[in-house]
């Protein structure tokens, strides 16, 4: 199905992903995305139906949508916005793109709220959105873990296990410590940068039965 | 589904002339003939404002709409084609109303109240909770009442 086009930013088409939050049956809090990119979309008068529009990484989308990041925050952390106020036609918007200082902090939602996943509607998306997430490049690589003495080490020389599903993301970054000399094995703690405590993996596969006693936590409710 | 005149004649003026001359139809999944259900709506309020909750706090978007431009972020839709937008919206659990309260434009109340026959039909969507009533003229909405919390 053809997706509804919401806006034009800098020559980027930006078509309609998800509303989050409506009000009165309007929009006002949403996702969108252009060919690649996802953008939150904030409505501040739904009277004059004036919007703000940021810019947001995968890993934010999904924080945002766990409730790992706090709506209000996933605007603030941008380095910048764009204000549209809106005309009865796409090509008639006004778009100006701000610094995030200038931004008005009163049009934001509360502070510490977090996005909740409340229907079944919604909890589809996400599935759909973490299916899609986790098969994107930045798990892509196949990837063995294994426990060396104390350590859950991972051995990046196998190919045929999979990280099927990563479930708590303490930290986005990864921090990769190659021990030269040995099989590339890195640490996995240093790799993902959680202990293992918190980090939780779920693989399918027989040879790593023992994860899949580990608690877990489905974020996606 | 189509609606005799004697029915059509209950709702107010602008709804009561397109179901008239069926422009429009209600969904075939609307009841006429439910038990009342607990429901809670975001009303617009301002925090000092706690005026009770009246037939005003019911109005569709399309009833109120201020300016010719269209929401961004709805399915392009002929509006006035859609009977739910005829409609007014509460939902049958309050978390998805304090999650729209946590949005200061415009600054909300949460109003909870039952949504009843005598008052209108209404079609319910449970993969969303949400419930569109289609209120008749003068219907009697005193039972809500504002969310102390």
């Amino acid at each position: 199905m053809e997706k509804e086009q919401c806006f034009c930013i800098e020559n980027n088409i930006l078509y309609l992903e998800q509303v989050l939050v409506d009000y009165m049956d309007i929009p006002i809090f949403f996702l969108c995305k252009d060919q690649s990119q996802y953008y939150v979309v904030l409505c501040t008068d739904i009277d004059a139906l004036n919007y703000i529009i940021v810019k947001v990484a995968l890993g934010e989308v999904y924080g945002l949508l766990h409730g790992k990041i706090p709506m209000r925050n996933v605007i603030l952390e941008q380095k910048e916005y764009w204000e549209v106020i809106s005309g009865e036609e796409i090509s008639l918007d006004t778009v100006i793109r701000h610094g995030i200082a200038s931004l008005d902090t009163a049009v934001l939602p509360e502070k510490e709220a977090c996005f909740k996943i409340l229907t079944d509607e919604m909890r589809i998306f996400v599935q759909k959105f973490d299916n899609d997430f986790l098969a994107s490049e930045n798990f892509s690589k196949t990837q063995k873990i294994i426990q060396e003495d104390d350590r859950w080490m991972i051995d990046e020389t196998m190919e045929e296990f999979r990280i099927e599903r990563f479930i708590v993301m303490e930290d986005y970054t990864f921090k990769i410590k190659l021990q030269h000399g040995r099989a590339s094995t890195v640490n996995y703690e240093e790799k993902y940068g959680t202990d293992r405590k918190k980090a939780t993996v779920l693989c399918k596969l027989q040879a790593l039965e023992e994860w899949e006693n580990e608690d877990t936590n489905n974020a996606a409710a | 589904m189509r609606l005799n005149e004697e029915l059509c004649m209950k709702f107010p003026a602008v709804l009561r002339e397109k179901l008239l001359k069926g422009e429009i139809e209600l969904p075939d999944t609307t009841e006429f003939d439910y038990k009342k259900l607990l429901t809670y709506r975001a009303v617009a309020r301002k925090a000092d404002d706690n005026r009770e909750v009246t037939l005003e706090d019911f109005k569709s978007y399309f009833e109120l709409k201020k300016t010719p431009k269209s929401p961004r972020g709805m399915l392009k839709v002929d509006l006035s084609k859609d009977p739910h937008y005829y409609g007014v919206s509460s939902f049958l659990k309050k978390e998805i109303v304090e999650q729209k309260m946590k949005f200061p434009n415009p600054n909300k109340k949460m109003a909870v109240g039952y949504v009843y026959k005598e008052g209108g039909p209404q079609e319910t969507k449970t993969k969303d909770q949400h419930v569109c009533w289609w209120l008749y003229s003068n219907a009697d909405v005193s039972g809500f009442k504002l969310w102390e919390g």
